[in-house]
């Protein structure tokens, strides 16, 4: 772990070491018989090493979509996703992703440490345990690990989601709206967790939210999305140095700025489709 | 922020499932176990005096048929109809149940066998298993194999047509949460996921077939069959030995109750996840 984790590095420097690329993605969905949703217009954008992004849009935009492209879950239509120079055709092995539903992402019929262990099965046990140990330390839930996940509340299921994810030592960690089904109050203890451990492992995170706040508070810079089909309406810097306190930050002109910025962006996008 | 601190912030009663149970879900359970074997017990009883009372010698009362069952147990029916038709039905259900499952997640993983199977399968599950026991007879002999064969036929039905649907329809988040964290394709989000995903619904596959199982071995005993509680029951009619014939009848009804009972407690250890994860009080 140790060797892995950088200081924070100048956001200059980073934008040379261009992790993941995404060119002219495209990707249409025909549900059934029905028509197709063209839901992912023309996307392009870049994520640097160690660089914290989130991507913001309105509701039924093609986040869902987008990630699991970006991840290799998906295949696009068009364009190409390149992950540390590589085409994407599988979800790469030092990549990990936080999902939105971590009652549906994590495995009921098993513990806590066992589906934090999950993706180790080729270490031997004794790394296996140290590793979910350590993990479970830094979401701060090491006396949960013989429980079982439902025995949890929502918000300690889905610290448990990202236990599992950086028990993986992954590079890059994609999160899809990892916050949205937990109460408001555990939302901001999580999003002061999620990136303290971000930075203090030196990952290169994206996430995908459709909250503004939430976006600046915990990301470098912000991708705002239009609706479908999406595209990239305009990339904004987040300069606000870290270790970020949500209500310090919150309380900052550049904050507000950028609200008000990305919130005109988003609304003055074209209306969804039907 | 400390672990107090976040651990309370992420919602009282965090940790619900312990608190379930207790005193009071204890005395409930005690109270529904009084009322359900009060109520056998009264059943029992209207037996007796219905017994005492007829004169045509058609329905024994209930002790007497209880002291034969003693008999049977105890005596040589043990070991030439009691033991060989649980033996029967256990090997049909077991070998019935390794065929449903085997090909249940078979055709549940490859989809694309289900238009070929289609068809045939819907009309081989319509066909009722103990219409073929004639022809097997004819073709295999009146042998236990024959028997256990048909008992396996009757039993895999439920048993391939749960296993099939639970395989297919895996919660995608698994899938998805597979393939970002099971690195090793196929044959692992089979074993990992896929299958205890598909538990609950091939138990309750297992459940059915259980049943069934009992039911064939009966039906089978009773045709060109010298042994087994089917058998026995025949017989005990044809000399007009209606204590053990209602003796028979009473041990089936007795061994169903208590295979059922040991099925039940090895799928809440089984599934002790699922219950869990339903909420449902054990």
């Amino acid at each position: 772990m140790t060797e892995q984790t950088k200081q924070a590095v100048p956001m200059k420097e980073r934008t040379d070491h261009t992790l993941l690329e995404v060119t002219g993605l495209g990707k249409h969905f025909s549900l059934g018989t029905g028509p197709t949703t063209h839901a992912i217009g023309d996307v392009s954008l870049s994520v640097a090493d160690g660089e914290f992004v989130a991507i913001v849009g309105p509701s039924g935009c093609g986040k869902t979509t987008l990630l699991r492209c970006l991840s290799g879950l998906l295949r696009p239509d068009q364009g190409q996703v390149r992950y540390a120079g590589e085409p994407v055709n599988r979800v790469p092995g030092d990549l990990a992703i936080v999902f939105q539903e971590y009652n549906r992402s994590l495995f009921p019929w098993l513990t806590v440490r066992r589906n934090v262990e999950f993706g180790l099965t080729d270490l031997p046990r004794a790394v296996r345990r140290e590793r979910a140990r350590e993990a479970l330390e830094r979401v701060r839930l090491e006396g949960f690990a013989d429980h079982f996940p439902w025995q949890l509340s929502g918000g300690m299921q889905q610290r448990v989601a990202i236990a599992r994810a950086i028990a993986l030592h992954p590079r890059v960690l994609l999160m899809d709206e990892p916050f949205a089904s937990v109460d408001a109050q555990t939302r901001t203890a999580l999003e002061e967790m999620t990136a303290s451990i971000s930075a203090a492992l030196g990952l290169t995170t994206l996430l995908i939210t459709h909250d503004i706040d939430e976006a600046i508070f915990m990301a470098d810079r912000v991708v705002v999305l239009s609706a479908r089909p999406s595209r990239v309406v305009a990339e904004l810097q987040v300069d606000i140095s870290r270790p970020r306190d949500e209500l310090a930050v919150k309380a900052l002109p550049e904050f507000s700025e950028l609200r008000r910025r990305i919130h005109d962006l988003i609304g003055a996008s074209p209306a969804a489709e039907a | 922020m400390t672990t107090t601190e976040i651990n309370r912030v992420t919602g009282p009663g965090a940790v619900r499932a312990k608190a379930r149970g207790g005193f009071r879900g204890m005395r409930r359970r005690v109270t529904a176990l009084a009322l359900g074997w009060g109520f056998v017990a009264l059943l029992l009883g209207l037996w007796e005096m219905a017994g005492r009372a007829d004169t045509t010698a058609l329905l024994p009362p209930f002790s007497v048929v209880a002291t034969e069952l003693v008999d049977l147990i105890t005596g040589d029916a043990l070991m030439t109809d009691i033991m060989p038709s649980l033996a029967r039905a256990l090997a049909g259900f077991v070998i019935g149940s390794l065929v449903g499952v085997v090909l249940g997640v078979a055709l549940g993983w490859w989809r694309g066998l289900e238009p070929w199977c289609r068809s045939a399968l819907e009309f081989l599950r319509a066909v009722p298993a103990p219409a073929l026991l004639p022809l097997a007879i004819l073709a295999f002999g009146a042998s236990d194999t024959t028997r256990v064969g048909v008992i396996a036929l009757g039993a895999v039905w439920p048993v391939l047509l749960n296993t099939t649907d639970g395989v297919r329809r895996v919660e995608a988040g698994y899938i998805d949460s597979a393939r970002v964290y099971a690195r090793g394709g196929r044959a692992e989000l089979l074993r990992r996921v896929v299958l205890p995903a598909a538990t609950p619904q091939i138990m309750a596959g297992l459940r059915v077939g259980l049943a069934l199982s009992l039911i064939m071995m009966v039906i089978s005993e009773m045709i060109a069959s010298s042994s087994g509680l089917g058998n026995l029951i025949l017989r005990a009619q044809r000399l007009y030995a209606l204590d053990q014939m209602y003796a028979g009848v009473l041990l089936l009804g007795v061994l169903g109750w208590l295979l059922t009972l040991l099925f039940s407690a090895v799928e809440r250890r089984a599934l002790a996840w699922f219950y869990g994860l339903k909420g449902q009080d054990r």
